[in-house]
């Protein structure tokens, strides 16, 4: 056999011979090939167009939701005050000063009868409906001023209380007539003030416009949304790492990923019967629980968590998994070195999405009793609470005319909530985002 | 006697019923390179890749026959295939560089192998790995860079410098120089023959005088089947086969 040089440059021997008739150049500059150019640059312009005004249309809801809630929800923070007289010498409360730096001042003054003496200065000083004035509350921030200065259990001191809800809401413009009428009389002679009301900020529900916080269901909310965070993150994550990396592609992942993709249709509702069912009435768990809310929610949270991160895991391209593997990483560290880092963005996006949905779910937590009337902010998990949405659906359904300003103040503290919610998540993202 | 590096014996590759790899038997020795040629989609990557079992990623793919490295069966159940691949190293067809630093891509390998106690150690084996892939000069003041960053020619050699790190037994090279201009390609073959005697290295092309010049066995494959394999000069000056002969000189449709 003869000897064979290594092929070089084109092999001539199997090349075709060209038609003879050549190619007409394309002329650019025809009246057809003219007017598809102006056609193209037209069809750009409405797209462009298009979604601009989309964007400007949501922004405009948005603007016009949050400024809206401002409008109607800012004056739920401030309170009314009148400066109220009052000559405790006079009133001669049956305590000991030094009592009222003990713990036991709270009780001390209420069985002393501090209340009585606040109504009788507040007739003394406004005439016989005096009493009528002043919040049910007044009382609690006379004793807040007596445990910061005991001195005064000897003195005649002026102090500013919470007036009545009638008389707040025509103060801030829109109350009774013969409230109106009140606030005149009060405003000519000097001693109405408004400021940050305190109460409305540390304490949680009341029956009483004026007494009522937010701190309960803010409280019940932080709690809930923690307990649902540290069962449906990793719960989640783990799940779709290992429907991803390892499980086997089989009937059983298939009924598996469809169940999923369906848990997360599921109506949120049933999500509460669920937890009645299981963790009220199977285990016992106590009703009205932040607990028992985090776990509600947490199975709701879940399915969009996995699917979230079943897709995030699938984006990260398979190469790299070979690269890792490649070089003699595990299954485990190709997982957590690798795919894990890649993915998290896209996991934290989904998380996201499925807290902001569990924080503002109503219908599942009325299920499992967190619809209660809850006097007292949750001092931990298995304490009775309710939580920021529960408490606008209750205070919106209440007459009194007090809620409504209460119930818009307690919408933007749900909004501030979320906000500040995504915006840790969306640092995070951003950290964790990789630059390719 | 040479001294078989891995042995093949009868292996086909599946990939669901369709055969890729039909009854290849092939040494790879410790003294030769050994280069892989064959036109597009015959299947020299799939049998590259079930040389460290890399074809165990893909679900469908089925291997049959018998490979050994130093005579151990590596499908055999006691065969660890983490231990596997970081003694049979791997240079993909693709750069695929990790979305890390340089000197994260370089260092990663040792680090998972606890190849190296102290940072000093570290630094010593990414610089030398880095050298001797003739990318150090141009990174060595961006080591901090994103490895993704680097151009197509250079995430290759840094996927080279990645696999040599680990300082392997074997190193499969599935056409390392595509996208190498031939100053890189002559830098990565200057590589090779450095490498040569100390790492069994199996190298597939379609550069035939890369083949020529870098190896002193070839396997032709062809459809999935091993038409040839011999010494490189053989089978370059004097080849058996009718179809061999065909494509090395450029003659195959
Ligand atoms: N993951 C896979 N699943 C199914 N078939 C595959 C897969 N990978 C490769 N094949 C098929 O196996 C055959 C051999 O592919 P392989 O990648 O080994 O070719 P190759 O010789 O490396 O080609 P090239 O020179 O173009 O890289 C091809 O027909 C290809 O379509
Ligand atoms: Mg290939």
């Amino acid at each position: 056999m003869n000897s064979v040089t290594p092929f070089i440059g084109t092999p001539d021997a199997t090349a075709s011979a060209k038609p003879a008739t050549a190619r007409v150049p394309t002329d650019w500059t025809t009246k057809a090939m003219q007017s598809r150019i102006r056609r193209r640059y037209a069809a750009e312009r409405r797209f462009r167009l298009a979604g601009l005004a989309a964007v400007w249309l949501s922004a405009g809801f948005l603007a016009f939701l949050l400024s809206s809630m401002l409008w109607q929800g800012a004056s739920g923070f401030v309170e009314t005050r009148v400066a109220l007289p009052i000559d405790f010498a006079a009133a001669a409360l049956p305590i000991e000063p030094a009592r009222l730096t003990s713990r036991g001042a709270d009780l001390a003054l209420a069985s002393a009868g501090l209340e009585g003496a606040v109504d009788s200065a507040a007739t003394r000083a406004f005439g016989k409906d005096g009493e009528g004035l002043l919040s049910d509350g007044a009382w609690v921030t006379v004793r807040d001023a007596l445990k910061a200065d005991p001195g005064l259990l000897s003195r005649k001191t002026v102090i500013a209380v919470p007036v009545a809800s009638p008389v707040d809401m025509a103060a801030k413009g829109d109350g009774p007539p013969e409230a109106e009428a009140v606030v005149a009389r009060l405003k000519a002679r000097g001693v109405l003030t408004r400021g940050l009301s305190m109460t409305f900020l540390t304490t949680a529900d009341s029956t009483d416009a004026t007494r009522v916080g937010i701190w309960g269901a803010f409280k019940g909310s932080l709690l809930t949304m923690i307990v649902t965070l540290l069962l449906a993150f990793p719960i989640g994550v783990l799940s779709a790492l290992y429907l991803e990396e390892y499980a086997p592609k089989n009937r059983w992942t298939d009924l598996i990923e469809v169940s999923i993709n369906n848990l997360a249709a599921v109506p949120s509702i049933i999500f509460g019967l669920l937890g009645l069912a299981v963790f009220l009435g199977t285990f016992g768990m106590p009703r009205s629980a932040p607990l028992v809310g985090g776990l509600t929610l947490a199975l709701m949270t879940m399915p969009v968590i996995v699917i979230a991160g079943r897709n995030a895991i699938k984006a990260v391209p398979p190469s790299i998994r070979d690269a890792a593997l490649g070089i003699g990483a595990s299954p485990v560290q190709v997982v957590f070195h690798h795919v894990l880092p890649l993915a998290l963005p896209g996991i934290l996006t989904g998380t996201i999405i499925g807290m902001a949905r569990a924080l503002g779910e109503t219908a599942p937590l009325l299920m499992i009793g967190m619809r209660a009337f809850i006097a007292a902010p949750p001092s931990g998990l298995r304490d009775p609470a309710t939580v920021l949405p529960v408490q606008i659906f209750l205070w919106s359904d209440q007459v009194s005319r007090g809620f409504i300003e209460k119930t818009s103040a307690a919408i933007i503290v749900l909004l501030v909530f979320l906000l500040a919610m995504n915006g840790v998540a969306i640092y995070l993202r951003n950290k964790f985002e990789t630059r390719w | 006697m040479t001294n078989h590096k891995m042995t093949a014996r009868d292996v086909s590759v599946y990939y669901g019923q369709k055969r890729a790899i039909d009854n290849v038997s092939i040494d790879v020795d410790m003294d030769n390179v050994t280069a892989f040629i064959g036109p597009s989609g015959c299947g020299k990557s799939t049998f590259l890749r079930t040389l460290n079992r890399m074809n165990d990623t893909v679900a469908s793919a089925r291997v049959e026959g018998k490979i050994e490295l130093d005579g151990h069966d590596i499908y055999s159940p006691d065969m660890d295939v983490v231990q596997l691949r970081a003694r049979v190293g791997m240079v993909f067809q693709k750069p695929n560089p990790f979305p890390k630093s340089i000197y994260e891509n370089v260092a990663y390998g040792p680090r998972i192998h606890g190849l190296a106690g102290a940072k000093s150690d570290l630094d010593q084996i990414v610089e030398k790995s880095l050298r001797r892939a003739g990318l150090w000069d141009e990174v060595k003041d961006r080591l901090t860079d994103s490895g993704t960053a680097l151009s197509g020619g250079q995430q290759q050699r840094l996927c080279i410098a990645r696999a040599i790190a680990v300082d392997p037994e074997v190193i499969l090279m599935d056409e390392p120089c595509s996208a190498l201009d031939p100053i890189a390609t002559a830098k990565i073959e200057e590589l090779i023959h450095e490498l040569r005697g100390r790492y069994a290295i199996v190298i597939v092309t379609h550069n035939m005088q890369q083949a020529a010049r870098v190896s002193q066995r070839t396997a032709f494959f062809h459809l999935g089947t091993l038409v040839e394999y011999g010494d490189t000069s053989a089978i370059f000056t004097n080849p058996r086969e009718e179809r061999t002969k065909d494509y090395i000189t450029g003659r195959y449709g």
